[in-house]
């Protein structure tokens, strides 16, 4: 309930007393006092009595309690703000410097923790991702036959790494044409991939870019980056707004550039594999060409936001050490591995 | 029952020269903070949060909200926000062992059990947390809602929010279902949400009071009136050229005498002669897209003008006041911000926003403070918990 008081100073105190009666109704020593905001009208609170506000309409007793409380002074002088001019630079140059800190900090510390995770972690995220992965975009395809076709030629290219963990390499049962990889040496074709490859060859050149992934480590280096970012992110989410969409836009328009740099560094990679293991490259090539024709002349903008380089600088890349070599698999293997999840 | 003390000076005579009695308030909204106020708020919450690798977040959020809470004044006293980091990690802990944990048990014993090797059951398990999820999602924006309101007070009088959230998620999660196939709902739907919330929410004693002049079905008919704009818009740019696409079509095949292969290649033939037209498709959808999300928002606010005059607080009275134009200034620089700062800058948007409120939102009237009393009901020991579980929240 509201009501009108009398306030008045004594030594060390603040007796509240009825307006009309000046019957005391309460003291209130200053050292219990609380600043709760305003500078104009103040509103005090004090911690015996925490339901209690005590709101002062008079400026000079306000300014008399301040001068015998040190601490209230502080809330006070923090609550009038500085000037706005001088606080607009800061507040520019603090953001700026935070934003490009975060940029930097946050890849930078991601490569160490990533080549510091263990075999066993990397092998419990990896298979854990699988799972997901499962639930969402559909089983792994188990033809036995197939299957080890596979194996074969995950196989004859490991045989060039020196890798700690054993690959594990599965077709997921769905029309999308991708493949990724995941931490601990976790690789997953999608059917469509299968499907649409018209050589083992192809197959090849695409396990071998998958693996250029699983030894540099970029499944882990992500799962940090990410978890970086969002611990970042979650700072100052509130209450689920557009705005902290946008700034989830804006840390995946940086991590693209992160991930077309991995892109790259796997392609190369999947080259000296395929010329090592002595396969044809040419798979890689013919396979990168008929992706290209699928997505067609897609508008230049496309090309920032895609997390893997634009097909026609891979291609050009893959073109220019494309050589001879053997197969990638038997014929009989290769017929086996396309009917995978029939 | 709260003990609030309104001072005078040393002489009680100085009050003679007031005619009004002290204990009524009047005034508007009002919002004196200042984005460059909280930069070392800022800097601190990340460092802590960076430190506690994200656990601080809730004392983080708690902080943010104790500045623009304290700097919002509601005539002439400033708002306090007494929630506390506690409370928030306390919701989040029962979400985690009360669905998060329950849930990975389950489906996880269920996977065991071979119970998922039939791809139908577990098509309908993932069904059904769908729809849970669906669900859950309304409870938790009003728990939310209750959350911050108990933690609101305002010259020491707690607010609140009375009312089942399980009742209002099941509205809210009825309308959204409804809605799919029958948007003509959405007026509708938002006044009664609203009505909902508003019955319910109470500062001290007394409670909010919607359509206290019985005037809520004219406001309807307006309401349906603005929302033509949108809907027939969107009708319009994103129905409008398939129809027409399929009237076209239509007009030069003879269904009658057609087989699979002549539909086709005409088919083709006809999108190889408006090759240019798809090309311009996308663009066509962005251009769309933007008009659609304009005429929306301009609904937006006036759905928000028109609820507000319907409601009251005891002879206080609501009115908002803001054009397109400002909203989209705050959307748009907001985003741009967000985007910018990868979200660093989000303290800042909420600034923002609650200076837009305080710009826009008008109370008139007079309230008199000797009626209203303390409420008792402080039931919420922990923070938002499911809205945690969602990340989302308030309105």
């Amino acid at each position: 309930m509201s009501r009108q008081v009398q306030v008045r100073l004594e030594t060390g105190e603040l007796v509240i007393a009825e307006v009309t009666t000046l019957e005391e109704l309460e003291r209130w020593e200053i050292s219990t006092l609380h600043w709760l905001s305003g500078s104009d009208n103040p509103v005090l609170t004090q911690s015996l009595s925490p339901d209690a506000r005590l709101i002062l309409a008079d400026t000079a007793l306000a300014n008399a309690i301040l001068k015998i409380h040190p601490m209230l002074k502080k809330a006070v002088k923090t609550a009038k703000s500085v000037k706005t001019h001088k606080m607009a630079w800061r507040y520019g140059i603090a953001a700026l410097l935070l934003t490009v800190g975060v940029l930097v900090a946050v890849p930078w510390l991601s490569a160490p923790l990533a080549s510091l995770a263990s075999d066993e972690w990397r092998e419990r995220m990896g298979r854990q991702s699988a799972e997901t992965i499962q639930t969402f975009f559909g089983k792994t395809c188990k033809n036995s036959e197939a299957q080890q076709a596979l194996d074969t030629l995950t196989d004859r290219l490991a045989d060039e790494l020196p890798l700690p963990e054993v690959l594990h390499v599965g077709v997921i049962d769905n029309k999308m044409i991708n493949a990724f990889a995941l931490p601990g040496g976790y690789i997953r074709f999608m059917r469509g991939l299968i499907k649409e490859a018209s050589s083992a060859e192809e197959v090849a050149g695409v396990l071998a870019h998958e693996m250029g992934h699983v030894v540099l480590r970029h499944a882990e280096e992500q799962t940090f980056r990410q978890l970086g970012y969002q611990i970042v992110l979650s700072t100052f989410a509130d209450s689920g707004t557009m705005t902290e969409i946008a700034g989830s836009v804006g840390v995946y328009l940086v991590d693209a550039a992160h991930s077309r740099e991995a892109e790259s560094a796997a392609d190369d990679m999947a080259f000296n594999l395929l010329t090592k293991a002595g396969i044809r490259r040419d798979g890689m090539v013919s396979f990168f060409e008929r992706i290209e024709k699928m997505e067609g002349e897609s508008p230049k903008i496309l090309k920032y936001l895609s997390t893997h380089p634009a097909t026609g600088e891979r291609k050009k890349a893959a073109e220019a050490s494309s050589g001879s070599g053997e197969a990638a698999l038997s014929d009989k293997d290769w017929q086996a591995l396309k009917k995978i999840c029939d | 029952m709260s003990d609030e003390h309104q001072s005078g000076s040393s002489s009680p005579a100085d009050f003679g020269v007031s005619t009004k009695p002290i204990h009524i308030v009047e005034g508007s909204l009002k919002f004196h903070g200042r984005a460059p106020e909280i930069i070392g708020l800022v800097l601190k919450n990340l460092l802590l949060n960076i430190l506690t690798i994200g656990f601080y977040r809730f004392w983080a959020r708690t902080k943010v909200r104790r500045y623009i809470w304290q700097k919002m004044y509601v005539l002439g006293s400033p708002l306090e926000y007494t929630g506390t980091g506690k409370e928030l990690f306390l919701g989040f802990l029962l979400i985690v062992f009360v669905i998060f944990l329950p849930y990975a048990v389950i489906s996880g014993v269920l996977r065991a059990t071979g119970f998922f090797d039939n791809v139908q059951t577990e098509f309908w398990f993932t069904i059904g947390t769908y729809i849970a999820i669906y669900y859950l999602i309304g409870v938790a924006a009003y728990r939310a809602q209750r959350y911050r309101l108990t933690r609101t007070r305002w010259r020491s009088i707690r607010a609140g929010l009375t009312g089942s959230s399980w009742k209002y998620g099941l509205w809210s999660f009825l309308y959204n279902l409804l809605k799919l196939v029958f948007g003509l709902i959405t007026p509708w739907q938002n006044m009664h949400l609203w009505r909902i919330e508003m019955q319910n929410t109470h500062i001290g004693d007394k409670f909010f009071v919607f359509d206290k002049n019985k005037k809520s079905r004219d406001v309807l008919k307006s309401m349906y009136k603005a929302w033509l704009v949108p809907g027939l818009t969107t009708l319009l740019l994103f129905y409008g050229p398939f129809i027409y696409l399929a009237f076209e079509l239509g007009s030069q095949l003879d269904f009658n005498a057609i087989n699979d292969e002549d539909f086709n290649s005409k088919v083709g033939l006809y999108f190889q002669e408006y090759g240019t037209v798809l090309t311009a498709w996308p663009f066509y959808l962005t251009a769309a897209l933007v008009v659609i999300i304009l005429t929306d928002a301009w609904y937006q606010l006036k759905q928000t003008r028109l609820l507000l005059s319907l409601t009251t607080f005891e002879n206080i009275e609501l009115s908002f006041d803001a054009k397109l134009i400002s909203a989209i200034k705050l959307i748009a620089g907001n985003l741009m911000i967000g985007v910018l700062t990868l979200g660093l800058g989000i303290p800042f948007t909420q600034i923002r926003n609650a200076r837009f409120m305080a710009r826009h939102i008008h109370i008139d009237g007079q309230l008199n403070l000797a009626t209203i009393a303390q409420s008792l009901s402080d039931d919420l020991t922990s923070g938002e918990g499911l809205a945690e579980a969602f990340d989302m929240g308030l309105v």
